[in-house]
């Protein structure tokens, strides 16, 4: 059967529905139902996306094809929206052609909503357009279970709490037609008096009291349930793969373990019980009302409809000019933030006026949406409010009439005009919740996102013994970030045990992409990865990881002393491992300078100590790690050559032995390495030692050349 | 103390001459540029300034992205020499112009936009305004999460209800 997908551009970049197939190695592309094009893959090397702005373009590449590209076949036009489908395509395709083998498209990342024909987000498995409000509620609800006993607790307190509260109209309009009203006439003592008033008293404490035990209970219960989901999210956000954490920022996921859940929090606490206490305050009045007089509850209704159908409206409306104030606000105040940031560079460059003008006219214009916005609420807030109101003065005049008439006691309208406030109230309350519902599903929906975020790589179920004292071998290894757009392709390389390899190439040429590899932070596409003849996908990750050291060019330190920041890569060393560690790294001597020495703090990121510095530490805590695997990742660039001398003699304490990969543009530091493996263009290029590829006069003599002029321009 | 100037020769680049270079289709599909008596079957054509000036500093490139050189008026070359330059630019931005808003809804953080492109519908969404919706000099450029870019390119043109749909939106 033919494999197929969509695509959406004709060749003039027209948009229509177009479909592109493959079987028996022909493509056949299709538009408007019309066959454009028939392609025999025979002769061809592989299929390859160029991806442009907005658009993009699907090429055949023939085998002993020109260097520049020019004998290339277009295929189709697509738009961006299909290039992970045709991505997948082109695996396909290609699959076959390197293989022979045919395989079938795996479309399941690209989920489209069966109701509105929207993809899915990504990592989502709900539609965000069409998500039932009921679906969030249920997982909220599955997710709160263990708070289900007090919550049902607090609902019974809240109840009580609304129940005494009832009884404080009923008991003044007792007062009123009884002793007031009705004890001119026939004299009754002032004793009843007080007792009623001391009953009110009585209950107002009482539903008071019960309010506040009522409160702290569900203060309780939102700190708990909002603890428990910030530390799944956060468990979770530890546990995603590299690829799904960059697709998303620092911020954002910081975002989601604090704001989200506080948000959620303060729903539970300052909604979720008040919705209870309203709701059934709501009906209990309701029945009383119908029960005092239904003519007057009639014309309390009345108005409902309209006002909140208006006050929905009008909050609609508030909301996407709030929403635009609050990014005015926001970009206002990263301007200010770019100021203050970039303060040597405003004053080096002498140009404070235009920064402050830049920063006057976002000032400016937030003051005036802020301005439009209050004023709208001014005028329109106040309205809707009488509007909602409006059958107080019905109840009043009709009411009164009544009164007058003889049809209804004063105590009854007294009664009822109190009772109002018990049904306004809830109706007020509800009037906003939809805004605030809509924050609150926002905020769980992204904490469901990042629960329900598949992680890309994953531990096998079998996991094998982690044993990495072996060879590390390459086997046709492919890889890209993109499904269309492969960083490495035909890696075949065998590291032998304790050798030493220099990896180089140009910038982007994929010396990073394959020490991610190796680090397994990213599984890879094609071939495989092995230690010791294990695939590194069947050992657990932890495991292998623990065996792997890394030295970075940019060294992360936490926020700490020395003594942690060393002590991080095995929490369990002696003082005298970490101080032997230090020393190894050339560490012990400036830590010693320091005033508090091991139990120096660092601050965030290592801010009070040079480059060289944290360098040292992150190789300390690299040998105190003592990995199998070490790879080196650009260890001693951007350091003077007197701290770098210092560095390259620990790192070859710490190379001894060990399997390492390392990866340096100053090439003069890789000149110990047993062989270097030149990278170019994702292919390894050349492999040998510094000598034999200097003899070969390929890419690696080019770049030494290049590098030795750059230095005698520099010196001279 | 002597203070050396920036000579205008510093600051001066060597843009494609028209005189010397020609631009052909080749192979049916791909742009071909003949400079210097040099062919180059395919070159790559990328604006230096996309948004603002679309038609000048236009660079061409190999398809390695090595620089050949860069055109500074498209409006330099001969009318035919344009159309072809400008088919190129075609295939490498696409950027529908929007005429009309249908309805912009809001949904868990997510914009859905229901637009027309002349008369053909579409629908496409925006995650985050602040950085996918761009306004600058009466043109607005839309970016949606696949990456599609959408343009209304005079908001004064299109009509006054699709405006106050998108009002809200831009800042």
């Amino acid at each position: 059967m033919a494999e197929r997908v969509t695509y959406d551009l004709t060749a003039d970049g027209r948009l229509c529905p177009c479909s592109l197939s493959f079987e028996d190695g022909v493509i056949t592309a299709t538009e408007d139902e019309r066959v454009v094009l028939t392609f025999d893959c025979a002769g061809t090397k592989e299929l390859t996306l160029r991806v442009y702005v907005g658009c993009g373009q699907l090429e055949a590449v023939p085998a002993d094809g020109a260097a520049d590209m020019s004998d290339c076949t277009v295929i189709c036009r697509f738009s961006m929206s299909k290039t992970e489908e045709l991505g997948e395509f082109v695996k396909v395709v290609n699959h076959y052609l390197s293989t022979g083998e045919r395989t079938k498209l795996s479309l399941s990342d690209l989920k489209v909503c069966p109701k509105c024909g929207r993809r899915y987000a990504r990592g989502m498995d709900v539609c965000l357009f069409c998500v039932d409000k009921g679906y969030l509620a249920k997982r909220t609800v599955s997710l709160a279970k263990p708070y289900m006993k007090q919550l049902l607790f607090t609902a019974v307190l809240v109840t009580m709490a609304s129940a005494a509260s009832t009884l404080v109209p009923v008991l003044n309009g007792q007062l009123v037609d009884k002793y007031f009203y009705g004890g001119l006439k026939s004299g009754v003592s002032a004793k009843g008096v007080w007792l009623t008033v001391a009953a009110i008293c009585a209950t107002q404490i009482f539903s008071q009291a019960v309010r506040i035990i009522s409160q702290r209970r569900s203060n309780k219960i939102s700190c708990g349930f909002a603890a428990d989901m910030r530390a799944m999210v956060y468990d979770k956000i530890q546990r995603l793969s590299l690829s799904s954490m960059s697709r998303k920022t620092a911020g954002d996921l910081m975002k989601r373990v604090t704001r989200d859940t506080q948000l959620v929090r303060s729903f539970i606490t300052e909604q979720g019980i008040y919705a209870m206490e309203k709701l059934i305050m709501f009906v209990a009045v309701f029945i009383i009302l119908v029960n005092i007089s239904p003519l007057l509850t009639f014309l309390v209704v009345i108005p409902v409809p309209l006002v909140a159908f208006l006050i929905s409206r009008f909050w609609k409306y508030i909301h996407v000019r709030y929403e635009k104030q609050w990014r005015v606000d926001s970009r206002s105040n990263s301007v200010l933030h770019d100021i203050v940031r970039g303060i040597r560079v405003v004053k080096t460059f002498g140009s404070e006026e235009r920064e402050i003008a830049k920063f006057d006219k976002t000032c400016a214009e937030l003051a005036d949406i802020s301005t439009r916005n209050e004023h709208l609420w001014a005028v329109t807030f106040p309205f809707l409010t009488f509007l909602m109101g409006i059958g107080e003065f019905f109840v009043l005049f009709v009411g009164g009439k009544l009164a007058v008439e003889g049809k209804m006691t004063a105590g009854e309208l007294l009664e009822f005009t109190l009772f109002l406030t018990y049904i306004y109230q809830p109706l007020r309350w509800l009037s906003s919740l939809p805004r605030r519902l809509g924050e609150v599903q926002t905020s769980l929906l992204k904490i469901f996102e990042v629960m329900d975020e598949q992680q890309d790589v994953r531990d096998s179920e079998s996991a094998k013994p982690c044993d990495l004292d072996g060879d590390v071998v390459f086997d046709n290894v492919r890889f890209g970030y993109k499904p269309y757009e492969p960083v490495l392709r035909d890696i075949n390389l065998t590291v032998k045990q304790g050798e030493m390899i220099g990896l180089v190439g140009h910038s982007g040429a994929g010396k990073s992409t394959l020490i991610n590899l190796v680090m397994r932070l990213y599984d890879v596409d094609e071939g495989c990865i092995s230690v010791n003849g294990t695939d590194i996908r069947d050992m657990a990750q932890s495991e292998y990881r623990e065996k792997i050291g890394v030295v970075f060019q940019e060294t992360f330190l936490f926020a700490g002393t020395i003594y942690d920041n060393i002590a991080y890569a095995r929490p369990t060393a002696t003082p005298a491992e970490v101080i032997a560690a230090a020393k190894a790294a050339n560490a012990h001597d400036f830590i010693m300078k320091t005033t508090d020495g091991y139990n120096t703090v660092v601050g965030e990121n290592g801010h009070n100590l040079s480059g060289g510095e944290r360098q040292r530490v992150s190789i300390a805590r690299a040998i105190l790690r003592n990995p199998e695997i070490l790879i080196l990742d650009e260890a001693t660039s951007a350091l003077d050559p007197e701290t770098e001398a210092a560095i390259q003699d620990a790192l070859s304490r710490l190379i001894k032995g060990r399997t390492t990969f390392a990866i340096a543009h100053r090439l003069a530091t890789l000149k110990n390495a047993d062989r270097l493996v030149v990278i170019e263009k994702g292919r390894i290029a050349e492999i040998g030692t510094h000598r034999e590829l200097l003899l070969r006069d390929g890419i690696y003599a080019g770049l030494i050349k290049a590098q030795r002029q750059t230095s005698k321009f520099t010196q001279s | 103390m002597t203070v050396t100037s920036i000579t205008p020769e510093t600051l001066t680049t060597d843009y494609l001459d028209p005189k010397v270079c020609e631009f052909y289709e080749y192979n049916g599909c791909f742009l071909g540029m003949r400079l210097n008596g040099e062919e180059h079957n395919r070159v790559i054509l990328t604006r230096a300034l996309p948004l603002n000036d679309p038609d000048n500093y236009v660079c061409v490139t190999d398809v390695e992205r090595k620089e050949l050189g860069i055109i500074e008026h498209i409006a330099d070359f001969s009318a035919e020499q344009q159309s072809l330059i400008r088919k190129e630019l075609s295939q490498r931005y696409f950027c529908p112009d929007i005429t009309s808003i249908t309805a912009i809804k809001e949904k868990m953080g997510h914009f859905y936009f229901d637009v027309k492109v002349g008369d053909y519908p579409m629908s496409f969404t925006i995650r985050d305004l602040v950085k996918n919706i761009r306004c600058t000099e009466g043109h607005v450029i839309l970016t949606d999460v696949d990456g599609n870019r959408f343009l209304i390119s005079d908001l004064e043109r299109i009509d006054k209800k699709s405006r106050r749909k998108l009002e809200p939106y831009l800042y």
